[in-house]
């Protein structure tokens, strides 16, 4: 559920490469799939050629259009209710924005601002949030998701709150170290001595250092949010269910597998779509800023 | 369309469980249509059934219009005349068992004939979706599983037939009401033992009743699902070594059901007594057709034949032994494991799978269909008797009639039967048997699919957007996270807002007896397939009326006036003795509920498993969990 | 020597210690927060009497830090309470459900490390070439499938299709097989880019290029010097990768019908059996920290250059 930021290839200059995974034309496909994928969470209930929760009894189970049953009245076929697959996939992906939408710039802010304070301070206070972030890894995210389904049912609040306690721990290992580095730079040291205040220092000095690390991190978690929260709802802890989500159409045709391959394939291909691209992006993305962060881990 | 009301529910009684359409299903899966047959055959009293059945028969296919004819109609008919022809041998066959006397000799020849061919030291490994919490039936309570456990390693002294009708005798102990009506007395069987060789006695069936009621000396603190349904029992006393009576005051009429029906295993007082609760939860002990091996919790539970059970294969009810040697039952949750575990050899039954995943496995050699009927209808149970909405704090919508109304013209019925169910089962107006339009009392045209007038009737009402949520325990029941969205939506598009509570089956059982379920719930006791032989009594002690052990209603509501005269009828029902009279009573009760609208009945649910070619299934009774692995047989290569 | 060590052994312990209870005091005022917990402590089907007498015996009125001493009392001596649905201690019910998680999660490291370690040395070695571009196109894709999917797509194509291996349930060597595999897929391709990383930064370290510069043969380069030395990295991982492992667990184990915890943690949650996911979360997590506890011992040990580090 974590630990999706894993440390990236170190580019070696001197070789040229004979095989390449971020040339132009990649990276031109890749925000092109964001940008649709934004699109169709940000406008999808405009774009939905359907109702996504019209009943059709008698259209159920319709295969999707390449094949000889299917019809491109319904181009991804339609489920054991006769609704949409289209129309799902594409309210689907509102609840992933969503959720990225607030997870991330919470955990981002939570994780940095604690990694900075750890970093700058040092000593006690470090050590109490460093115990912080031990405490998250030893609780992982689909636990306490377990607990506040447990305790609360299911619903979107969970999730943000599950995976924001998941991922902050990221950001303040990261940030911390970034500051530790930074701390001890000239201007920084220069900054000190003619009296600058810590708050003055940490924000005019220390933070435009971290904004780079910190974007390409958020970058390369949003595609753990997305499969995170997929698991989650297919597991009956993460979105209710009736709200449509990539994760809970996957639960939902799971009893189908055999005799209707696309109801689970189709959200499932989605899925691996969007965090494939999302993390070329990221990848691309550290490469273009921050050719140093490659290794941290 | 109203016959004369006295015989009314006396004629469906007598038995003519739509066999027709239970045939077709079953020839439309591929399978298994021999056993089938036997359904819903009457017993005592049906010497000259013959001819009502085949008149009922006919009189419902005039009746039904028969849209699900429409689609591939040629092979349908085909198939309706192949199942007209073998429903005709079958039941020559039939009549031969229900007169033993007279063709015992060809019985026995028929049955040994099968018991070549069957394979007595299989094994049969059965996929279940539900498994017990405990092993002890007196705990297990309602949460699924028992086909698993309790079915296999427990007895009860009733034998039902397969209407399921408690038989007064051809059980582990025979039944009568005795001195006017004060003492019930059951006499025990001789010569049965438990699987430990504890003898059953009087002095055993005192010590189980005792046990659940807390009354046993050994542990008094004793908790038992079962205490409430055994309330009614006065003191216990042992008459002779075989004879025990249990003192009634009021008469209560349905205790054989509440003394010696299913929930009632037979346990040994001994062995409980030496060992304790907790360890007999875990090995239980009974007197059942199997006796226990194994188990290791949510995986397996591992069942052999007992040698000594008290009744042959052919037993004319209930209780006939068993035939594989081991019975092993496997966990598998979700439904698309079981599938899967069937497909690739692991299983030879997947238990209670829902039409679709059944429809893969339809048109193929290598599997079998079998598919039995439930008798029981689900509803949609509302909470018409608390003048608040107890979430809300305001005034309850759902005293409204025309809000109820809504609800009932909002459902497309026949749709969800057609497209999401097999096509065989039967639209219900319960409390009306299903299948069979209703009378209509004051109102002009039953409650059809009409989604406009639905949503004129809540506007009038003013309740448009009325936002409630409906429990449905999940689980047990086939298909219910297909249907239930469906009905949902339905609801959804007149006006509803509806929110669906899947809860777990036991839990939302617990807060229905405790009467907490503050909004509607789903429950399947709503009424009586067409023709199934059950009782209407049965139905209605379940639900909506005070003292029904799963309903809303509670004596402290404040009821509708038309709820008071409804209950009136049902509490005088319960306590008559004479059946026709209370036919008549609850037939009267039942135009009330359904003028008033007071549940949403919505239809009969089939029970679907896929098996492998080699598994034989011919029996046929209502139990709660369906198909009963006793019965089926393995049948060598 | 030997005293730094241990006392930087008995520091992680102290912290690990310090973890628990940590976990501990969350899941308590966690439970506590949302009003009353009667309604979880309590089997569903109490009567009003039987809650107040469950609320007097398990001292519900009392203030609330007195509750929480109690409950820390309770579970040192590992007393969760009675399951409600299997009406046992819930310990028990817990206790019998690790041993084939640890199994799983064993076979699932397993995994990982068995396809990330050589993928990742290979990409780092041909790096530029074909086996590197395919090791990250696979790490990338492992990074992207979310595990359920792939479970269930296994049971489809191997388990149903071919017939090859069971389609779940724990009945011997065979059904692990696809758990494991789905299990380790995640992980995998983090180990793999780890190793690799880690094999391009030992490889261009000065021991190298001297052990190269005297003549060594590539292989024994390779062998004898860059992979040690990269194992050592590779090894924190392992701590990291427990909690991904065990989180990992409860999803494959409910494709799967694994009978592990998480299958249990799920089973429980659906019958609101709270004394048993309590027990099963807090094991989860005291396993989570057990495990990262000796791996950084035992790294302290093998390589003290970093006993008193910030790792």
């Amino acid at each position: 559920m974590s630990e999706a930021q894993v440390p990236a290839v170190p580019l070696d200059e001197r070789r040229r490469r004979r095989w390449r995974i971020r040339s132009p034309k990649t990276l031109v496909v890749t925000l092109a799939i964001l940008i649709l994928f934004v699109v169709l969470g940000l406008f999808g209930s405009q774009i939905a050629p359907e109702d996504p929760y019209r009943l059709d009894l008698v259209g159920r189970l319709q295969p999707p259009f390449f094949q000889s049953e299917g019809s491109l009245d319904h181009p991804l076929g339609t489920d054991d209710l006769g609704r949409d697959t289209l129309s799902r996939l594409i309210f689907g992906a509102r609840i992933s924005l969503v959720a990225i939408a607030m997870i991330i710039p919470l955990a981002t802010i939570i994780g940095s601002l604690l990694g900075l304070i750890a970093g700058w301070f040092g000593g006690w206070t470090s050590r109490i949030i460093m115990a912080l972030v031990d405490l998250q890894l030893a609780m992982p995210g689909i636990l306490v998701a377990v607990l506040l389904a447990a305790i609360w049912g299911p619903s979107l609040r969970n999730v943000v709150i599950v995976l924001v306690f998941a991922l902050w721990a990221t950001f303040a290992r990261i940030v911390r170290g970034e500051t530790l580095a930074l701390r001890e730079r000239e201007f920084v040291i220069a900054a000190r001595t003619i009296g600058a205040g810590d708050l003055r220092i940490m924000t005019r000095h220390i933070l435009p250092g971290l904004v780079n690390s910190i974007v390409i991190l958020a970058t390369l978690n949003v595609a753990t949010v997305i499969i995170a929260e997929a698991g989650l709802s297919f597991l009956g802890v993460g979105v209710p269910q009736d709200t449509i989500s990539w994760g809970s159409m996957i639960s939902q045709g799971r009893d189908l597998l055999s005799i209707s391959w696309w109801l689970v394939t189709v959200p499932g291909i989605a899925i691996i779509t969007v965090s494939l691209v999302v993390n070329v992006f990221g990848d691309w993305l550290r490469d273009f800023l921050d050719p140093t962060l490659r290794n941290v881990q | 369309m109203t016959t004369s009301n006295s015989n009314y529910w006396q004629r469906l009684r007598s038995g003519n469980l739509s066999r027709r359409a239970l045939l077709r299903a079953s020839a439309r899966a591929g399978v298994g249509a021999a056993g089938l047959a036997l359904v819903g055959c009457g017993d005592d009293d049906d010497d000259d059934a013959q001819p009502a059945a085949a008149q009922a028969e006919q009189q419902q296919q005039q009746e039904q219009p028969a849209p699900r004819q429409q689609q591939d109609q040629q092979q349908q008919q085909q198939t309706a005349a192949q199942a007209e022809q073998q429903a005709q041998v079958q039941q020559q066959q039939e009549q031969q068992q229900e007169q033993p006397a007279a063709t015992s000799e060809t019985a026995t020849a028929r049955q040994q004939a099968a018991a070549s061919e069957v394979d007595m030291d299989a094994e049969i490994i059965v996929g279940y979706g539900s498994f017990p919490p405990t092993l002890d039936i007196t705990t297990a309570g309602g949460g699924g599983g028992q086909g698993a456990s309790n079915n296999l390693h427990f007895a009860a002294l009733g034998a039902y037939n397969s209407g399921r009708q408690l038989q007064p005798t051809g059980g582990f102990g025979d039944w009568e009401f005795a001195e006017n009506n004060s003492v019930f007395r059951w006499t025990v069987k001789q010569g049965v033992t438990f699987h430990n060789g504890e003898p059953l006695n009087a002095e055993a069936v005192k010590f189980y009743w005792e046990r659940i009621l807390g009354r046993a000396e050994y542990n008094p603190d004793f908790q038992s699902q079962l205490n409430a349904r055994a309330a009614w029992m006065g003191d216990i006393t042992v008459i002779d070594d075989y004879t025990v009576e249990i003192a009634m005051d009021p008469p209560f009429v349905d205790a054989a059901e509440q003394s010696g029906g299913i929930n009632f295993g037979l346990l040994p007082k001994q062995y409980i007594i030496d060992n304790g609760d907790d360890h007999f939860a875990n090995n239980p002990i009974g007197c059942g057709a199997y006796k226990f091996i194994s188990w290791v919790p949510d995986q397996e539970i591992r069942s052999e034949r007992f040698e000594e059970f008290a009744f042959p294969h052919d037993a004319p009810y209930q209780w006939k032994a068993g035939w594989a040697k081991y019975l092993t039952g496997r966990f598998f949750p979700e439904e698309q494991a079981r599938a899967a575990a069937l497909e690739a050899g692991e299983i030879d039954i997947a238990y209670r799978i829902s039409p679709d995943v059944a429809s893969q496995f339809e048109d193929r050699d290598d599997f079998k269909v079998i598919v039995l009927p439930d008798v029981r209808v689900m509803a949609i149970e509302l909470p018409v008797n608390q003048s608040l909405d107890p979430l809300t704090g305001e005034e309850n919508p759902w005293r409204d009639k025309r809000v109820r109304q809504a609800a009932n013209y909002a459902i497309d019925a026949e749709a969800i039967i057609n497209n999401l169910l097999t096509g065989n089962e039967e639209r219900a107006y319960s409390p009306f048997p299903a299948g069979k339009p209703p009378p209509l009392g004051s109102l002009e045209r039953q409650y059809n699919y009409d989604p406009d007038r639905a949503r004129a009737l809540l506007e009038e009402a003013g309740q448009i957007g009325f936002a409630f949520t409906i429990t449905l325990p999940t689980g047990l029941w086939t298909a219910d996270r297909i249907w239930m969205p469906a009905v949902q939506q339905m609801l959804n598009d007149v006006g509803f807002q509806v929110e669906i509570d899947y809860a777990d089956f036991g839990n939302a059982l617990s807060l229905m007896r405790n009467k907490e379920l503050p909004h509607p719930f789903i429950f399947n006791q709503a009424g009586v397939s067409s023709g199934a032989p059950l009782g209407p009594a049965f139905a209605y002690r379940l639900v909506t009326t005070v003292g029904a052990p799963y309903s809303h209603a509670k004596e402290t509501d404040e009821f509708l006036p038309e709820f008071s005269e409804f209950q009136a009828l049902i509490t005088e029902a319960n306590a008559e003795f004479d059946a026709e009279r209370a036919n008549d009573l609850y037939h009267q009760a039942a135009i009330i509920s359904y003028e008033n609208a007071f549940q949403v009945p919505l239809f009969g649910l089939p029970h679907l498993y896929a098996t492998t070619p080699d598994i034989f299934y011919n029996e046929y009774y209502d139990t709660s969990t369906g198909l009963n692995p006793i019965y089926a047989q393995k049948l060598r290569a | 020597m030997r005293n730094e060590l241990g006392s930087a052994a008995l520091g992680r312990l102290l912290r690990s210690i310090a973890v628990v209870f940590g976990v501990v005091t969350i899941v308590f005022f966690m439970s506590r927060a949302v009003g009353d917990p009667i309604s979880r402590l309590a089997p569903i089907d109490s009567t009003q009497a039987e809650i107040e007498q469950i609320k007097e015996e398990i001292g519900l009125n009392d203030p609330i830090m007195e509750q929480y001493g109690r409950f820390l009392i309770d579970i040192v001596q590992l007393d969760f309470g009675q399951s409600f649905r299997a009406t046992r201690p819930a310990v028990d019910v817990v206790q019998e459900r690790l041993v084939a998680t640890i199994q799983l999660g064993a076979a699932g490291l397993l995994v990982a490390f068995a396809v990330g370690i050589p993928l990742g040395i290979i990409a780092a070695v041909r790096r530029g070439g074909a086996m590197d571009l395919l090791s990250r196109l696979l790490a990338l894709f492992g990074q992207a499938v979310p595990n359920f999917w792939l479970g269930l797509m296994l049971i489809l194509f191997i388990a149903v299709s071919f017939d090859w291996l069971p389609t779940g349930g724990r009945t011997g060597f065979q059904s692990i097989i696809l758990p494991a595999i789905t299990l380790g897929s995640f992980p995998a391709a983090a180990v793999m880019r780890f190793t690799r990383s880690a094999m391009l930064d030992t490889l261009q370290q000065d021991y190298i290029r001297t052990a190269r510069a005297k003549g060594l043969t590539e292989r024994a380069v390779l062998f004898k010097h860059a992979l040690r030395n990269s194992m050592l990295a590779v090894v924190t991982l392992l701590g990291l990768q427990v909690g991904t492992i065990l989180s990992g667990a409860i999803v494959v184990e409910t494709v799967f019908a694994w009978p592990g915890l998480g299958y249990l943690i799920i089973q429980s949650i659906i019958a609101t059996d709270y004394p048993v996911v309590q027990a099963a979360i807090l094991m989860t997590s005291v396993w989570i920290v057990f495990v990262n506890l000796v791996v950084d011992v035992s790294y302290t040990f093998i390589d003290p250059r970093i006993r008193t580090g910030t790792v």
